[in-house]
């Protein structure tokens, strides 16, 4: 009986040690938990967002190479784009792409997006703006856009 | 209540030790979490102004889209297809030989609203025009930049009636 009050004791004693000590181990397990997740979301947008700049530079390319280097494209030619070739998506991500006029009007070119549900927090986004000819003569400001997750 | 008072001394030192661990831990998690997601956070202006000096040639290059009469004697008629660039180069020529700077302020704020347009919401935009042989700010629109912490610069060098003029773009967020 007299060893019993002692174990019971000792371990209503020991119970405030024990919580801090699970408590210090759990903030650690938590923040670096937290932090190696975060670093991964980081890098993992790092890819999404280079990626995003090889698409738009390759449809900034077929832009601008549908005349000489050193003429300025037609809206036109734009427009006839179609950002569903395989040959400006990547095939491995899915993609929102989005030609618009940003000056002197806003009005959306063309859009493309490879699957219309955003299923992932990671994403990468680039944009590019470029010159072109309207209809009208005028040389309009065009912004591509790419969002790739 | 005999173990109570047995294992007193022990007991303390043993909530001191863990009190000692807790507090180390609770440091080192902040030190983790400062540095660990201080340096992989993303800088808005990174994003969005990758290269001014593309934006400020895109914009140079630009139709002025608007018929703007700028008035005074004579009256100059600046056209919706010239360009932005030949727009801000007459007006830095005409400043320069000392004309009214209020003759163009509706020019100035079509302008203002056309770099608004290329360069968004989320980033802060100054144009900048110095004539480079006296150094001075011949045009800014909207005015001078004052201080930031992260800001982004591109500059061109254009000339018109034998002046040399600087235009610089400053990207604030």
């Amino acid at each position: 009986m007299k060893s019993d009050l002692a174990a019971v004791a000792g371990f209503f004693e020991d119970l405030p040690v024990l919580v801090l000590v699970l408590a210090g181990v759990l903030s650690l397990i938590f923040s670096s938990v937290w932090v190696s997740e975060a670093r991964s979301s980081a890098q993992k947008d790092s890819e999404l967002t280079f990626e995003a700049r090889e698409i738009v530079s390759r449809i900034s390319q077929e832009i601008k190479f549908s005349g000489a280097s050193d003429v300025i494209p037609l809206l036109g030619h734009v427009k006839s784009l179609n950002l569903s070739d395989c040959s400006l998506v990547a095939q491995s991500y899915d993609v929102h792409l989005t030609i618009q006029i940003v000056y002197p009007k806003k009005e959306l070119v063309c859009e493309y997006s490879s699957n219309d549900d955003p299923g992932s927090s990671s994403t990468g986004f680039a944009s590019k703006f470029l010159n072109a000819i309207d209809d009208s003569g005028l040389t309009i400001i065009l912004e591509v856009q790419a969002i790739v997750w | 209540m005999y173990g109570k008072t047995r294992t007193r001394d022990t007991g303390q030192l043993a909530v001191l030790d863990a009190v000692v661990f807790f507090s180390s831990a609770l440091v080192i998690s902040s030190l983790l979490l400062y540095y660990g997601l201080g340096q992989g956070s993303p800088v808005i202006i990174e994003k969005i102004a990758e290269d001014p000096s593309e934006i400020l040639a895109v914009y140079l290059r630009a139709s002025l889209g608007t018929t703007v009469l700028l008035p005074g004697n004579p009256e100059v008629v600046v056209r919706e297809t010239d360009t932005v660039g030949d727009c801000l180069l007459a007006e830095a020529s005409s400043l320069s030989r000392g004309d009214e700077p209020i003759r163009f302020s509706l020019l100035n704020s079509i302008l203002c609203g056309a770099l608004d347009s290329v360069c968004g919401l989320c980033v802060n935009p100054h144009l900048l025009v110095e004539n480079v042989s006296d150094g001075a700010i011949v045009i800014a629109l909207p005015d001078l930049p004052g201080e930031a912490a992260d800001a982004r610069a591109a500059s061109m060098e254009l000339e018109a009636d034998g002046n040399i003029f600087l235009f610089e773009l400053v990207l604030f967020v």
